[in-house]
């Protein structure tokens, strides 16, 4: 395998092609040539004088990745000690709701609901810290998060003002992700005041957002408080109706046209981001038998039509305004994937590591009630090998450098993997709370090298009609 | 000796306190005031070079007492009439003079010291404008050293002030055109204004760029020149700009180094005889040093923020980045800031042997 091209073969329609690793772009070739880069036999002359012409021009090099190390993990310190972009502040693990697909209701390997809050103590001691490592960063946010981070409004009103009075010279921003259900004139003020991002989760029509999202206390679902605050948000508060976004979470019963339909009518102007998820299978137990039952076709099948459309969009054959808000993204997404796609003159490096981890702690450092260090708010706090440290003790470099690293993790993977500029492994795909797993990476791979595949396949096809560069 | 304050302090402004010996006015920086969200640690910390100071860093300006005042804008986020102006309000009892380069609040600050009884002195580029009476180069006969840079912060000035200092103190005539425009308080030629005015084509610049040098050479009779040369050369890296012009093209048409030095960041770059070669082609260069400062821009980050990036770079990472591009160029031709008296030493060995096997 060592001695052959580096190289991906793919072929869409009548098309045939292949993406070269070591020069970062996609070819289209002959049947005859493709052939035989399948299978390496040919006696026709112009197949052996096309491969050789492509040789020429630098394509089909065998170059492959020897060793398995991020480039940045010399200088994981310097970044560090001073370009922490952001931090996630869980200012309580309490929470007012009882979602039934909650990662903290029980089913999950990760901590579960508790009524511990974040002192203002560690709020300030965290602020601190956080200033003390973005020296070279202008430009900062905190986020706030649960629980529901409502309910502990007071840390949140007085590390915003902390920060602000102690710490002039930057700027700020600030978000909260909310149920949506414990707003009033207080908080929605002082949010409104520092020009709060508020990500409200709501699932769809009421329903669909009835069935997980209920209330602690009496099991009743939270569509109506949340839906009557939106409308209180809209009347009153203007300039924070503009930052808010809705989190939608897809669970099996969930039924994708119909909160489509929802979504359509309560944001027609499109002015809120939609982020749209589906139910967590991570750190489940049997989380492979979990995704298998948690598919539902029908679901799948509407969002495979939307995803169509977008391509169509693409094409120039369909207007925007005719695909679900709720795919859009995948729509931007598309030409985002393109932008990756560019000839590279320094082909593949000796060392070097599959695209997606980013330096744990350094972007975004999740910070818990507690004051413990976590890369995200998506990884347990249960997990020994994604824990980053402390407020008292400061960050473990250690495991910040096998999370900036898990590309190690099963190496073999990696050093031959075409996909490897396109690949999306981080730590949070691969830990397993008491070690980093080489199954959970095999998994993974398989699902990414699928995407990429596709990805290379819409832009094939997509180019027959559009130059999607010059878009 | 004229107790000073430096407001604010960022890696724009070390120099000033690095160099603050050469300060003129009898001016002594004592203490030297950073924002506090800036998150700087001690002085030392902001370009991780040692300044062997007693000037204290204070990070907040609520306890500051003010009687000279150095103003430089910061290339950190800063807010006058928020961040700096209450303050030097609230002190206006305090304050005998002010020193400005932050271009952009002139007016205000003029009107302020006029209605409080404060000296005020502008800090601007060099205001001279030779007239061009022919389309002729005058021949500068003393040595030249550009100083240029392939990235912006890559701290040229440093390097500018070093060499400046190192022969000074060897009792060579050095005159300095410094990039800075408070270059003037450490006791150096400014930038000339003219250099980036629109009004003159590229040809005119040449000439009166060329006469201004001159000059300096008719009444100073210096021994060398270092001129700094202002920008960076390095081109459009993908869609992050590197704000190059062509100030460098110019200069270089106008007068020809002897000796150039680039300063560059701690960034991976191409192989050097590929920079070195397409830097000769460019502007006629032969590079003789290069000094890596303590910065790195992050490519990928400045894309997602849409603006340049940089990350301070500590110095052991430094160290071993200069064996490294030494080694792979088998020659010693790259320095950090740590041993820039080397750099000086081979520079004035090799122009002291230019001065002797040259007979013109």
């Amino acid at each position: 395998m060592q001695n052959s091209p580096f190289i991906h073969l793919f072929n869409v329609a009548n098309k045939y092609c292949f993406y070269d690793v070591n020069k970062n772009n996609v070819l289209e070739i002959s049947k005859e040539v493709y052939d035989y880069l399948l299978n390496s036999d040919t006696s026709n002359e112009n197949v052996l004088s096309e491969i050789k012409s492509l040789k020429n021009r630098g394509y089909l090099s065998t170059k492959r990745i020897t060793k398995i190390e991020h480039p940045m993990t010399p200088l994981i310190s310097n970044y560090l000690d001073n370009k922490m972009q952001m931090i996630t502040l869980q200012v309580t693990q309490n929470c007012n709701l009882r979602c039934k697909y909650c990662v903290y209701g029980g089913d999950y390997k990760t901590r579960q609901h508790s009524n511990k809050t974040m002192t203002l103590e560690i709020a300030k001691k965290a602020v601190d810290f956080f200033i003390a490592h973005s020296s070279e960063s202008d430009r900062v946010g905190i986020a706030f998060y649960g629980g529901e981070p409502l309910l502990n409004f007071n840390v949140i009103r007085e590390t915003v003002l902390y920060l602000i009075n102690e710490y002039p010279g930057k700027q700020y921003y600030f978000t909260i992700t909310t149920n949506g259900t414990v707003f009033n004139d207080e908080n929605l003020k002082f949010m409104n005041e520092f020009k709060f991002g508020i990500m409200i989760s709501l699932d769809g029509d009421k329903q669909t957002h009835n069935a997980n999202r209920r209330f602690k206390n009496n099991d009743q679902g939270s569509f109506d408080t949340v839906i009557k605050n939106i409308q209180y948000i809209k009347e009153h508060y203007p300039k924070l109706n503009e930052l808010m976004a809705f989190s939608v979470v897809l669970s099996l019963s969930s039924y994708f046209s119909g909160c489509n339909d929802f979504f359509t009518k309560l944001n027609p102007g499109e002015e809120h981001n939609l982020v749209v998820s589906t139910v967590s299978n991570r750190y489940k137990e049997n989380c492979e038998a979990d995704a298998v039952k948690n598919i539902n076709e029908e679901n799948i099948l509407y969002q495979r039509y939307e995803i169509f459309k977008c391509i169509l969009i693409s094409i120039g054959r369909l207007e925007e305004k005719h695909v679900s808000n709720m795919i859009k993204r995948f729509y931007a997404q598309i030409k985002e994937s393109y932008d990756k796609l560019y000839i590279t003159q320094n082909g593949v490096q000796d060392i070097e590591h599959p695209a997606g981890s980013c330096i744990p702690g350094v972007f975004k450092l999740f910070i818990n009630a507690d004051g413990d260090f976590y890369p995200c708010e998506k990884v347990s706090e249960e997990s020994k090998s994604a824990r980053l440290g402390d407020l008292d003790h400061g960050f473990n470099l250690q495991n910040i450098e096998s999370g900036l690293n898990v590309g190690k993790i099963g190496e073999d993977l990696c050093n031959n993997c075409w996909a490897y500029r396109y690949c999306k492994l981080c730590l949070m795909v691969v830990d397993d709370i008491d070690k980093l797993s080489v199954r959970k990476k095999v998994q993974f791979c398989k699902t990414i090298k699928q995407e990429v595949d596709m990805m290379m396949r819409e832009y094939v096809f997509i180019n027959q009609f559009r130059n999607i560069e010059n878009d | 000796m004229n107790q000073t304050t430096l407001l604010p302090v960022d890696i724009e402004s070390m120099p000033i306190i690095r160099f603050s010996n050469n300060l003129v006015d009898d001016l002594n920086i004592t203490s030297a005031v950073s924002l506090k969200g800036w998150g700087i640690k001690s002085i030392d910390s902001i370009d991780y070079k040692s300044t062997l100071t007693s000037i204290e860093l204070i990070n907040s300006l609520k306890y500051m007492e003010m009687k000279n005042l150095i103003l430089n804008k910061p290339s950190r986020f800063c807010d006058f009439t928020q961040h700096i102006f209450p303050y030097i309000k609230e002190n206006r009892e305090q304050i005998e003079k002010i020193y400005s380069c932050w271009t952009s609040v002139h007016n205000i600050l003029e009107e302020f010291s006029k209605n409080n009884d404060i000296e005020y002195i502008p800090l601007k580029y060099n205001m001279e404008d030779p007239t061009v009476l022919s389309y002729e180069l005058s021949r500068i006969r003393t040595p030249i050293i550009f100083s240029a840079s392939l990235e912006e912060r890559s701290d040229k000035f440093s390097t500018q002030m070093a060499l400046y200092n190192y022969f000074s103190k060897k009792g060579y005539n050095v005159q300095m055109v410094g990039t800075k425009q408070y270059g003037e308080l450490l006791g150096v030629i400014n930038f000339p204004q003219f250099m980036f005015e629109k009004k003159y084509s590229n040809t005119e610049k040449i000439l009166k760029f060329n006469q201004f040098i001159k000059n300096i050479e008719i009444n100073t009779v210096p021994d060398l020149f270092i001129i700094g040369i202002p920008g960076s050369v390095g081109p459009f890296i993908d869609n992050i700009s590197t704000h190059f012009d062509d100030m460098a093209y110019l200069i270089s048409n106008a007068v020809a180094a002897d000796i150039t030095v680039i300063n560059t960041l701690c960034t991976p770059m191409p192989p050097a005889n590929e920079v070195f070669l397409q830097l000769q082609y460019k502007y006629g260069w032969v590079i003789d040093d290069v000094v890596i400062n303590c910065f790195l821009l992050d490519y990928s980050l400045s894309k997602t923020l849409k603006k340049k990036e940089y990350i301070k770079i500590c110095p052991e990472y430094i160290h071993k980045f200069v064996n490294k591009a030494n080694e792979n160029y088998n020659e010693d031709m790259f320095f950090s800031y740590d041993n820039v008296n080397k750099l000086c030493t081979i520079i004035e060995s090799k122009l002291v042997d230019y001065g002797t096997s040259n007979l013109i």
